[in-house]
């Protein structure tokens, strides 16, 4: 009831606005249709211009100029963030220029070699002795030096180019010697067990069991160790002689 | 006070002006519920220019109340003009055939809606003027009976202008004020929202409340 109380009192006062509404709404039309009219002509100066009807506001390009600099800054941290994945600070600094248009992509940068850097390598190179020198692919024991580490990162020692050919050659004109391989024998096929009949006689009493003989120790046949150990003797045969 | 006028009111007259005002009750209830549909339907209209104005004041580009109703007027005429469009091309082709035919056929008083060669072919038409079916009750002059059909609907071919011209005039008519409604709605939004958003306004505010710091909400990426 009071709901329809408030509509009737709503319906007054719109009655009462109703003119005013119909005269602003025929305003709105009339100076709509000059817009048109005006809009028409202003279309028709801007087709020959080649401009749009409707050109771009002041407020629009700040706008638009504002996005522009967001993208522009979240691709350089996408960029910056992809990059710092990729960075290894175990390794020397490598700086990658970008390749200029005379230059090969299969051809380095620089002439140095990138991990040749015996004061600012961080991966340790352990000393070792002499005995531990392990023999190189190319270099024979003669050949070896003394003194000469073995770097297990570092630079190839040096050889000269004749005794690496003369040992190339050498390698050549040996024979490789091959044992050929054993024809492996075929196992004998495998015979099928045969099974005893497990019969439980229920009935049958229990045989007495027979009494065992006596095992004799089991010498074997051929040693001569036995005669010379003691009862004693706990080395297990090895004699130890502690006169000094 | 005429208070034997009163007395003297018969059962079926009491009635009558019973009658009569909760006609009226009704009559002012239905302009409510008009008023109040054509009010909702402005206010979703107004929404509009939040839509037009919205990343401009977002992004601070504009910061004074004036600045926002000159950004506002022009992006609301611009949408006029869009949505406008097609309703004045309709009327201006309707106008346009009907100016061609009564030049053709040296015509200008031709009427677009008659039973003859009009609009008015497609249609009932009750001869409203029969003096016949008309008699005067206590001097007023009421409807006695329903006047005589004059014309059934029937196609005409001299009538084609205005079977085309009647349409878009009515279509394109009704279209316009949707679109000139849909503009002074957001004229109206615009000019509220120029005094809301920059509204300095401390009607809640007290400053022995104490400030709520935000809490930071931490993500986890699974």
């Amino acid at each position: 009831m009071i709901s329809l109380l408030k509509t009737f009192g709503k319906g007054i006062l719109y009655v009462l606005g109703f003119p005013f509404f119909v005269l602003a709404l025929v305003l709105f039309g009339v100076v709509g249709l000059f817009l048109f009219a005006f809009q028409l002509i202003k279309s028709v100066f801007y087709f020959f211009t080649g401009r749009k009807f409707f050109p771009e506001l002041q407020e629009d390009k700040e706008l638009r100029l504002l996005k522009e600099k967001a993208a522009e800054a979240k691709e350089e941290a996408e960029t910056k963030a992809e990059n710092s994945l990729f960075e290894d600070t175990s390794f020397n600094e490598v700086t990658f220029q970008p390749i200029s248009d005379n230059q090969s992509i299969f051809t380095p940068i620089s002439n140095e070699p990138l991990f040749d850097d015996e004061e600012n390598d961080p991966i340790p190179q352990p000393e070792l002795e002499q005995e531990q020198v392990k023999k190189a692919v190319f270099i024979s024991d003669d050949d070896v030096d003394d003194d000469f580490p073995l770097k297990p990162f570092g630079s190839a020692p040096e050889v000269e180019a004749e005794e690496e050919m003369m040992e190339e050659e050498q390698c050549l004109e040996e024979p490789i010697f091959r044992e050929e391989p054993k024809e492996e024998e075929e196992p004998a096929p495998m015979e099928p067990l045969e099974r005893e009949e497990e019969t439980i006689d229920i009935a049958e009493p229990k045989e007495e069991e027979e009494p065992q003989e006596e095992l004799e120790e089991y010498v074997p046949e051929g040693s001569s160790y036995t005669d010379d150990i003691e009862e004693d003797d706990t080395n297990s045969g090895v004699f130890i002689d502690y006169d000094l | 006070m005429n208070l034997n006028f009163l007395i003297k009111l018969s059962e079926n007259d009491k009635r009558i002006i019973i009658a009569f005002f909760l006609a009226i009750i009704i009559v002012f209830v239905l302009f409510g519920l008009f008023g109040s549909l054509i009010i909702r339907t402005m206010k979703w209209q107004g929404k509009k220019c939040d839509e037009l104005i919205n990343e401009v004041v977002i992004n601070k580009i504009i910061t004074t109340p004036s600045q926002l109703r000159k950004y506002a007027r022009k992006k609301n005429r611009r949408c006029f003009l869009k949505q406008a469009w097609i309703p004045v091309a309709l009327i201006v082709l309707g106008v346009l055939s009907i100016i061609i035919h009564n030049a053709a056929t040296n015509n200008w008083s031709y009427n677009p809606f008659n039973k003859d060669d009009g609009f008015g072919t497609l249609l009932f038409v009750w001869d409203f003027g029969n003096a016949d079916s008309y008699t005067k009750v206590f001097g007023l002059t009421l409807l006695k009976e329903w006047p005589p059909l004059v014309n059934t609907p029937h196609f005409e071919v001299k009538a084609l202008v205005s079977y085309f011209a009647i349409p878009a005039l009515f279509i394109g008519g009704i279209w316009y004020i949707v679109a000139a409604q849909s503009y002074l709605a957001r004229t109206i939004r615009a000019y509220k929202l120029a005094r809301t958003i920059f509204d300095k306004n401390l009607d809640n505010y007290n400053q022995n409340t104490p400030i709520q710091q935000e809490v930071p909400t931490t993500t986890t990426i699974q």
